[in-house]
């Protein structure tokens, strides 16, 4: 019923929009922004598949109203330059890909956030993005090896 | 779901049945009920409980489904839905008199969820559920003990 | 999703009035991680909501003299790597780091939290153990709870409708106690506990105790504190006959449910395994 009008930054570019109280940050970015990379899964911030940064760490897009992020920085995986995304490809770290925006994008937050991260670290912070292809241990390789890249 | 609760009343067992004959005067004693008005030979009204962070308004009907005096037993029939949540609730409710002054009497429910407000979990609704029941149990006792 | 109308207040005054308008009809909303899903289920329908996340001062993290106050704002997360979160009680940082994953604590807030009072999330176990109070405020004035009696049911606390949580007080802990949290989870680890314990205690030179808490979480409709398992160990040494004791007294005072993730004797008896383990950590 109320409409709100916000303005953040997505992938480092300014964002001015104006959205009904009920819009759906998930939602907001894949069918207004054209941002398809981040998915909607189980739609009750399990699965992980929504994952996108906000002001660097990494949260759930389903469970997000547009107007919670008004003046935060978003960044989906559109948005990333890392060595993570060679690593992925290096290590067999994905099959379907549908879980992979979201595995990358937390990934990364991770090694912003703590560039020395532990295997024991990367695999607790990753806990929260399921896979249902690859078993997991191309991802865990995946992320050390970008890790231990730079 | 099955529950079962007991409550003793010090009235002769006439007494106790002529109230759970009474469906209006019975239904009332349900915690939550509001709007009991007659209905055919049974009753309906509204059940307003809170399950978790969700409020649930009940409508619907309770009936006599059989009974026999001399036995001292009578069947309740209650059905009541949601519709804005979506979902209702069917309960068979089986009381048995024993005793007489004290009136032993014992309730026991069988409840059945169906729709959406089978989502808010069973261990949630079992419990209020629960409530409702020695809520009405307790009620009955203190009608009967006022009469 | 349903519409409806969302408000976002600058001020703590700003959003009381605003609650006080329509209490029942009106949800107040922290970091939405409970109240969006419900929203979305269509299983909750409020004509509005009211966001806190532009009321700063709800967010603080301070240390007052040797207590901590938590505000009801601050996200999990910052209070899993707050350093006054782990001076007060590593035990405590740790809770809040074990909940859920890395997403739901970024955005799920304490106050959030307390105010959902399902029995089996972390937070309150322990906060309960280190003698935590919510501090409430209304447009007609504020109060203070006990944790113990924020928590009344299965999904229900005491707060009446216009309050806020606005933060919860720990007062300092005795000299040299020791605090521990254990959290049993035999599925998945972002799951919920099927129980877990939390365990404070303080120890004379002589090796008696002299300050005792045990909570315990999901084993009853709300977290509860132990409390005859806490008074059998007073004056006593904690060897293995006053952890034994301890720890089927604990077992004895829950009232666990019939769930998904543990049938309700299940629940109990691992209520005293558990118990067991965290005293033997304090000891």
């Amino acid at each position: 019923m109320s409409e709100h009008r916000i303005r953040f930054t997505l992938n480092g570019a300014a964002v001015d929009v104006t959205v009904p109280a009920e819009r759906l940050l998930v939602d907001l970015l894949r069918d207004d922004l054209g941002k398809t990379g981040t998915k909607d899964g189980c739609s009750v911030g399990v699965c992980g598949l929504c994952t996108v940064q906000v002001d660097g760490m990494p949260m759930s897009a389903c469970l997000l109203l547009a107007t919670q992020v008004d003046g935060a920085a978003i960044r989906t995986v559109e948005g990333l330059a890392s060595p993570l995304q060679e690593a992925f490809i290096l290590e067999g770290g994905f099959q379907c890909g549908i879980c992979t925006s979201g595995q990358l994008v937390a990934a990364d937050a991770l090694l912003r956030a703590k560039p020395d991260a532990t295997d024991a670290e990367i695999a607790d912070w990753q806990m929260g993005n399921l896979c249902r292809c690859t078993g997991y241990y191309g991802i865990a390789r995946a992320i050390a090896r970008a890790r231990d890249a730079r | 779901m099955k529950l079962e609760h007991h409550v003793r009343v010090d009235a002769p067992r006439a007494k106790v049945w002529a109230v759970l004959m009474d469906l209006p005067v019975a239904a009332r004693c349900v915690p939550g009920t509001r709007d009991v008005a007659p209905d055919g030979e049974g009753v309906r009204g509204t059940l307003d409980v809170r399950v978790g962070p969700v409020k649930l308004a009940l409508d619907g009907t309770v009936a006599i489904d059989s009974r026999d005096e001399a036995a001292g037993t009578v069947r309740l029939r209650a059905d009541a839905e949601d519709r804005r949540v979506g979902g209702a609730v069917r309960a068979l409710v089986d009381l048995r008199l024993s005793g007489d002054a004290p009136t032993d009497l014992a309730i026991a429910s069988d409840v059945a969820i169906l729709g959406r407000i089978g989502e808010l979990g069973q261990p949630l609704i079992a419990r209020q559920a629960d409530k409702v029941l020695a809520g009405f149990a307790e009620c009955l006792r203190a009608t009967v003990a006022g009469r | 999703m349903r519409p409806f109308d969302y408000l976002e207040p600058e001020t703590l005054d700003e959003a009381l009035a605003l609650l006080a308008n329509d209490p029942d009809d009106t949800l107040v909303m922290a970091g939405g991680t409970s109240l969006v899903i419900l929203m979305k289920q269509d299983l909750i329908r409020p004509a509005r909501v009211l966001g806190l996340r532009r009321i700063a001062e709800l967010r603080a993290i301070r240390t007052r003299g040797g207590g901590l106050d938590l505000g009801a704002l601050a996200t999990l997360g910052a209070l899993a790597r707050s350093p006054a979160v782990r001076s007060h009680a590593a035990a405590l940082a740790s809770t809040f780091a074990g909940v859920a994953t890395v997403r739901i604590r970024e955005q799920a807030t304490l106050g959030g939290n307390l105010a959902h009072a399902d029995p089996a999330q972390d937070p309150p176990v322990t906060l309960l153990a280190l003698d935590g109070v919510a501090v409430a405020r209304s447009r007609f004035g504020e109060r203070r709870i006990a944790l113990g009696a924020l928590f009344v049911d299965l999904f229900e606390t005491s707060l009446e409708p216009g309050e806020i949580l606005l933060r919860v007080e720990l007062p300092p802990l005795p000299a040299g106690a020791r605090a521990t949290y254990k959290k049993f989870l035999p599925a998945t680890l972002d799951d919920y506990a099927t129980v877990s314990v939390a365990a404070v205690v303080a120890t004379d030179a002589t090796g008696a105790c002299m300050h005792a808490r045990i909570a315990v979480g999901g084993a009853g409709p709300v977290p509860l504190r132990a409390r005859e398992a806490e008074r059998s160990l007073a004056g006593r040494r904690l060897d293995d006959a006053a952890i034994r004791e301890a720890a089927a007294l604990a077992a004895a005072a829950t009232d666990p449910i019939d769930d998904l993730r543990g049938s309700a004797a299940y629940k109990r008896a691992m209520a005293g395994v558990w118990t067991e383990r965290a005293l033997r950590e304090v000891a």
